[in-house]
């Protein structure tokens, strides 16, 4: 079929050129006050990685556009079907499924946890997430307040995002415990770019082992 | 930090009279035909509380904000983020949940009621119960299509909201706004109120 051709193609390229290649990265932020360290996140990657960004409606209160890299693009709800008209084109949360190596969300807001956790998938964030292949390595950075932290539902919904293989990079504690509810929960960006990293580079280097076996 | 400024003393001041001073509740609101009587809720407990009122998107439709008793003050949506310009600032369901002793979401929509079963918080009201302290009350009064109210899934959600902690105050055999004559209307205002304030006296009295 023609609509598989590019797909094959660019498979095919990606294995003969993974090594030097850069990974590709999908960070997300969904509406939490810790979204304003978006910008920074993605500063971060950008030095290391080829980066896409996509944010939910709740989080634009926070990110500060101006700030974001010059070399990202930031997908938004309204962009979902802007390239859509017809059956055959191209879904933009499908496009974006496949173009990326790993997916990062962080800030994770309470709401979208709960979104995930339910299999809901209501904006381009969450239709990303129910489409994702799980082959692909998968981070969330959770930021919420205090109250909403102790709350049953958390550890709840953290059970099952682990069940879909998930990885969780944990809030910072010593924040929560003062109270902190305005910006605090979510780990730094510089420690969830470096796990991120760390992580992906111990993957490539098994990948490299499993080759040189063969 | 936020946990010694003076708002936190005031409030722990005030704790201190908790028996003298009338009691805060917080009442809720959602998308229901029974939101036409929110305004009576509200002056129900405006007899011997202290409120403030919380309103869903969906219920400003049937709420009539003429009815509303004067000293009640009413946020909604538009609000939750006016207080918010930069890192530290209030959050409005933070600060709402920290004013509050008692919650009473009357009606309580199907949406809203599935939302909570879910641990979904997508506007003001469902930030609010998301963090809610189950060390205080939280009561729903339901109010929906007697055909909504027998799906298998408001069993479900029941089931899970009492398992919060949440109690829920029954809806009534009623006609509704939609003709039916079966269960699914929401609870008659007074008997809301009553119910609360028994609850609330009871507890005071254990104190």
């Amino acid at each position: 079929m023609a609509g598989s051709e590019p797909v094959s193609a660019e498979g095919e390229s990606m294995a003969v050129d993974a090594a030097p290649r850069k990974p590709r990265i999908l960070l997300a932020a969904s509406g939490s006050v810790a979204a304003v360290k978006f910008a920074n996140l993605c500063h971060c990657f950008s030095e290391w990685a080829d980066v896409r960004a996509v944010s939910s409606s709740g989080s634009l209160h926070f990110i500060d556009r101006a700030s974001m890299p010059k070399d990202v693009i930031l997908y938004t709800d309204e962009d979902e079907w802007s390239s859509w008209k017809k059956l055959g084109d191209s879904v933009l949360h499908i496009e974006l499924r496949k173009w990326a190596d790993i997916m990062v969300i962080a800030p994770l807001s309470a709401n979208t946890l709960g979104k995930i956790a339910g299999g809901l998938c209501d904006n381009l964030l969450t239709c990303i997430v129910r489409a994702w292949d799980y082959s692909k390595p998968f981070f969330v950075a959770p930021a919420m307040n205090t109250l909403m932290w102790n709350n049953p539902f958390t550890e709840r919904h953290f059970i099952s995002i682990d069940e879909l293989g998930i990885s969780l990079i944990p809030p910072v504690t010593k924040r929560l415990a003062c109270g902190d509810y305005g910006n605090g929960a979510m780990a730094e960006p510089s420690t969830i770019y470096s796990t991120v990293r760390l992580f992906y580079e111990s993957k490539a280097q098994q990948g490299r082992a499993v080759v040189t076996l063969r | 930090m936020d946990c010694s400024d003076p708002a936190s003393k005031k409030a722990k001041a005030e704790a201190g009279c908790a028996i003298t001073r009338k009691p805060r509740i917080l009442l809720g609101a959602c998308g229901s035909v029974g939101a036409v009587k929110f305004g009576h809720v509200c002056r129900c407990f405006a007899e011997w509380a202290e409120v403030r009122a919380v309103v869903t998107k969906s219920s400003l439709c049937f709420i009539d904000e003429q009815t509303f008793p004067k000293d009640v003050v009413v946020f909604c949506d538009k609000h939750e983020w006016l207080t918010w310009k930069k890192l530290g600032d209030p959050v409005m369901h933070i600060e709402l949940l920290r004013w509050a002793e008692i919650m009473v979401i009357a009606p309580l929509s199907a949406n809203t009621l599935g939302k909570i079963a879910g641990g979904l918080c997508d506007n003001l009201l469902t930030c609010i119960v998301r963090a809610w302290d189950y060390s205080k009350p939280l009561f729903v009064a339901p109010s929906m299509n007697s055909i909504v109210w027998r799906n298998p899934f408001t069993e479900r959600h029941c089931t899970e909201i009492d398992e919060l902690g949440i109690t829920l105050i029954p809806p009534v055999t009623h006609t509704t706004a939609s003709g039916d004559f079966e269960h699914g209307a929401m609870a008659e205002p007074s008997t809301i109120s009553s119910t609360v304030r028994v609850f609330y006296v009871l507890k005071m009295q254990k104190k």
